[in-house]
Formats: structure tokens, sequence, C-alpha cells
């Protein structure tokens, strides 16, 4: 059983959703210091306001206003059944050039810690750099034409989305290899990635895709809208001599967004606080998303109301962990938009005031199911903040 | 912006996809997975002056596993479990649908595993640690570390025993094609 769970618990793994947490972190550490800076404030004001705190402490109702009663949803797509997509692990590197001393030409504009141009030398296909141990370089394919060329499909895997691929062509002089020229690079919002290639008469042929968000080229190549495209070295460089010249629009498409306006904590009533957090959810794609979550984050100083809040249009509202507040949404359609209002108490005691944080967030994405579609290709709108206030 | 913070910023691009990868199989859910990696490299971030010349992956895993049993203690008082298992009527061909099968079953297996269960088989069939390894991450002993492994599995065959019909066959649709 364990070689199956391994290789399964492997697979599984990769149906997360890769996200780029650095500003995420960046934010956290800063918040973390301040708090830590105010900690030692807060105790002294602590001991002072809690005299005048107690009085306030008692009896404690829990009980949130009635909330509007008319519904704030504006639109709900049904769920519609799609096809899933089962990840597949990219095939073995081409080890045909292995032990040859070769240089790749750098992607321009890549980041350089991440991009894998240099001088290389394959083993097994593939190559690990040596400064950076998270960058890898991997020989797709290596096709020879005429008595001593060949071209190469690289594959720079844990590069950004966009620089991972480039076809080089390669001229043989004795055991040595040089660049005879770039014939294609990667970049993101154009060819993004290559996942085949062949050579006819004095044609270099590349098979071409526009999306490449995802770390194996398996799943790009599912999701990519596919073209054939030639080159051919005009005695300077490679140009483009055949095949399209642009992409047509990706039915897999679409760009889930989310916004909130800021949650403002109202007058004490009963020992409480309560605000009100609206936030939009939208697809502003073209293709029909997949099943998504919408995440609140808010501290863990609040009660959620859920009776107080709109329905969850895809289930229930829950709270997986503290101060977290989900809801599914199911598939958005293209363009579709839903509205959903949250309400939050918290208790006007000192000690509850003194967490309140100055800013939650909320985050749309995929709920965790089979992958149906590519998604975003940025998702740099899938995540809001709002500000936290006292009224 | 120092060299520490940019050494930091670099160790947080390039290792987040590995974190999150464990951290999904830890919590089965995307959100929770992101927020667990993020508070783990936050952690890690006060402490990085200290432990950057030295093992940091092992400390930034340390934090991620203890955190989420901290976090399966908090919610365990409060809430139910989380249950989100997808549909899977109308996906796919039946290649695909047992693959996928397979991968529901085994989320699922793994979320109703206690939460050190869930670790001790991550770090040892995903992550390939030693028995040593897995109870020095953990701070627990090396014996607790088997005796947990084998309820962990026990525990799986009972619940999902299809992954031990499979392996009697010695072939998982995910690892078979379902291309």
């Amino acid at each position: 059983m364990t070689e199956l769970l391994r290789d399964n618990l492997r697979l599984l793994s990769e149906d997360v959703q890769q996200v780029d947490l650095a500003d995420r972190v960046r934010v956290g550490s800063r918040r973390a210091a301040r708090r830590r800076t105010a900690f030692a404030a807060a105790a002294v004001i602590a001991i002072v306001g809690m005299a005048m705190t107690v009085a306030f402490a008692l009896p404690t109702s829990w009980r949130v206003p009635p909330a509007d009663p008319s519904p704030s949803l504006i639109t709900v797509p049904p769920p519609t059944p799609a096809g899933a997509y089962v990840f597949a692990t990219d095939p073995p590197p081409d080890t045909s050039l292995d032990g040859v001393a070769l240089t790749v030409p750098a992607w321009p504009g890549a980041d350089a810690d991440q991009t894998c141009g240099g001088e290389i030398v394959l083993h097994g296909g593939s190559y690990n750099f040596p400064t950076g141990a998270y960058r890898q370089l991997r020989l797709v394919k290596a096709v020879p034409h005429g008595p001593r060329s060949v071209a190469a499909l690289f594959q720079c895997p844990l590069a950004e989305p966009g620089r991972r691929f480039q076809v080089v062509d390669y001229e043989r002089d004795a055991a040595t290899y040089r660049v005879h020229g770039q014939v294609l690079v990667s970049r993101p919002g154009g060819v993004e990635a290559m996942f085949d290639l062949d050579v006819a008469g004095a044609e270099i042929r590349v098979e071409v895709g526009d999306w490449a968000g995802s770390l194996t080229a398996n799943e790009a190549s599912h999701f990519s809208v596919h073209q054939w495209r030639a080159y051919a070295w005009n005695g300077g460089a490679f140009t483009q001599v055949g095949g399209p010249t642009t992409f047509a629009p990706n039915p897999n498409e679409y760009a889930l967004s989310v916004a909130a306006s800021p949650l403002v904590f109202g007058p004490p009533r009963n020992a409480t606080r309560t605000g009100t957090v609206t936030l939009t959810l939208r697809n502003t794609g073209s293709g029909l998303a997949a099943p998504a979550d919408v995440t609140v984050s808010v501290g863990t100083y609040t009660a959620f109301v859920a009776a107080q809040s709109t329905a969850c249009p895809g289930g229930s509202w829950a709270s997986p962990a503290p101060g977290i507040q989900r809801c599914p949404v199911g598939r958005l359609a293209a363009g579709a938009s839903i509205e959903l209002s949250l309400v939050f108490t918290v208790a006007t005691t000192l000690s509850a005031l003194s967490t309140l944080d100055d800013e939650g967030s909320v985050s749309i994405g995929e709920d965790g199911s089979p992958r149906i579609g590519l998604g975003d290709t940025g998702n740099a709108n899938r995540r809001a903040t709002f500000t936290i206030t006292l009224a | 912006v120092g060299p520490a913070d940019e050494e930091f910023d670099a160790y947080v691009r390039f290792r987040t996809p590995a974190l999150l990868r464990s951290a999904y199989l830890l919590t089965g859910d995307q959100h929770l997975a992101e927020d667990l990696v993020q508070t783990a490299l936050v952690r890690t971030h006060r402490v990085w002056s200290r432990i950057h010349q030295g093992n940091p992956d092992a400390y930034v895993r340390k934090v991620m596993y203890h955190q989420q049993i901290a976090w399966w203690r908090r919610r365990r008082l409060t809430e139910a479990p989380l249950e989100n298992v997808p549909e899977l009527a109308g996906w796919g061909g039946p290649d695909e649908a047992a693959a996928i099968s397979i991968r529901v079953s085994l989320r699922g297996a793994l979320l109703k595993l206690t939460p050190r269960q869930r670790a001790v088989l991550v770090l040892r069939y995903f992550e390939d640690r030693t028995e040593v390894e897995t109870a020095e991450l953990l701070g627990v002993a090396v014996g607790t570390v088997k005796s947990q492994t084998a309820k962990a599995l026990a525990r799986m065959r009972e619940i999902a025993p299809e992954l031990v019909e499979l392996s009697g066959v010695g072939q998982s649709p995910l690892r078979g094609g379902a291309r």
C-alpha cells in the first residue's frame, strides 16, 4: 500500500494551486513586529483600563440587531458539470545531449534568481544550478538537422510563468557546441509555452501554446491554445516564416476577482459592536470559472453571525479555522458577479478591542476540486484587503 | 531591505511551491494551506538571522506541522470538522473518474486522520523522511512515529478500502494514465 500511497500523495499534492506568498509573508512579518512592539504598551494600558471595563462587561448580550432582510445576491450561475483534468507529470527529459557543454542564452527580462541561462552540462537530460538549489533546466527535445546542427527545446520549470521555454539552435564543431541562434524564447502574454519541436528543410517548427501557468508542461499543454509555427535563419537571426502569429481567445480562461468594502464596527450596544463587510466577486474572463470558495479573514476577536449574512450561494458559511469564514460560491459564468454581506460582532471589552487588527482580507480561489480550467494567468485580483475601524 | 531580507525573500519564493504541496496534504484545503505556509514563514522570518546558515527548511517545516496541530486543537473545541469532498458526477470518462475517485478518497481519508497521523504519513511517504527525521521534526519519540504510522495506515485501509484493493492489483489509475 505504501508505494501506492507515496505516488498518490505526490499526485494529490499537485492539486494545490501555486501562489506567490512573498508579499503576504513580508506584510505579515511587519505586522507581527508591530504587534510585538505594541504588546508591551498595551499591557500597561490594559491594567489601567481594566477597572473601567468592568461596568461594560456585565451583563453581556451577543445578539446582533436585525439585518436588512432584502437579499444582496445579484447573480448565481448554476453549477455546470464539466470535464476535469487529471494532473500528469511530464515525461522524462531528453538525454541525447548529456555530457555536452552548452551555453543556454538568457531569457530576456527574466528574474535572475529563477532563470536558467548560462553554461551548463546536462546529466540525465537536466541540469541543477549549484548556486540556486531551486533552479533546474530540462531538455525537452533535441532534433539534429544537417551535418552539424541540432535544435534544442529547453524548459526551466521553476522560472516565472511565461519565461520557462526556449528553442536554441546549436552548431557542432568537433566536440563543442556553439549557439547558432535563439529560435524562439517564451514571454508572458505571448508564446508562453512550447511543447514539441520538429525540423523540415531549413525550417525549425515549434508547437507553441499561450499558457504556462502551471509547473508541468503537460498541464500547460492541456489548457493552452496550440499552434505550430515555423522559423528560419535570415542571415542574422531566426524569424518566423510560417504559421499563425497570434492566438485565438483561450476558452479555458477565466478571471476571478474580489473586492471588499471597509468593515466599520458601529457604536456599542449591549456590550457589543457590529459591523458589515460587503464582498463583490466577479469573473471578468471569457470562460466559465472553476468551482470557487471565498474566504474572509478578520482575526479571532470577532464572532461571526451566519444568520445575519447573505446566503452562501454554493452551500453554507463555515469556519475552517479561528478568524476565518468560508463560503463555496459555485462556478461563476463569464461576466457574472456576486455580492455577499457578512455581519461580525466584537465585544466592547478592552481585552477584545486591544486585539483588534486594522485590516482584514478576503480571497477567492478554486475550492480544491480537480481543475477544470486554466484560471487566471495572474491572480493579483483574487485577494483584497479591507480596513477595520470602530465608528 | 538588507541582504538578509533579500535572502529570505528568495528563500520564500523558491520554497513556497514545495511547502504548499505539503501544507495542502496536511490541511486538504487551498486557503488553509496558504495560511499555514504564510504563518510558518512569518515565524521563520523572526529567527532568520539565527537559522539561515543551518537548516531553515527543518525549522519552517517544524513550525508548519506544529501549527497545523495547534489549529486543529483550537478548531475542535468550537467547530465541526470541515467536510469538503467534491461531487464526482459528470466529470470526464471512466479512467478520469476513477483517478478522481482515488484522489477524493485519499483526500477524504487524510482529513479523517488526526493531524499527527496525517503529519506522520506526509513526512514518511510524501517527503520521504526517515523515522528518526520524522520524530525530530514532530518532537516525538521514534516509537511514537512507528505506532502513529501503523495506526494511520490501518485507519486509511478502514476509511478507503479501495486504496488497499488497488495495491493488490498493483496499478493505480493515477499512476497508470488517465491522461
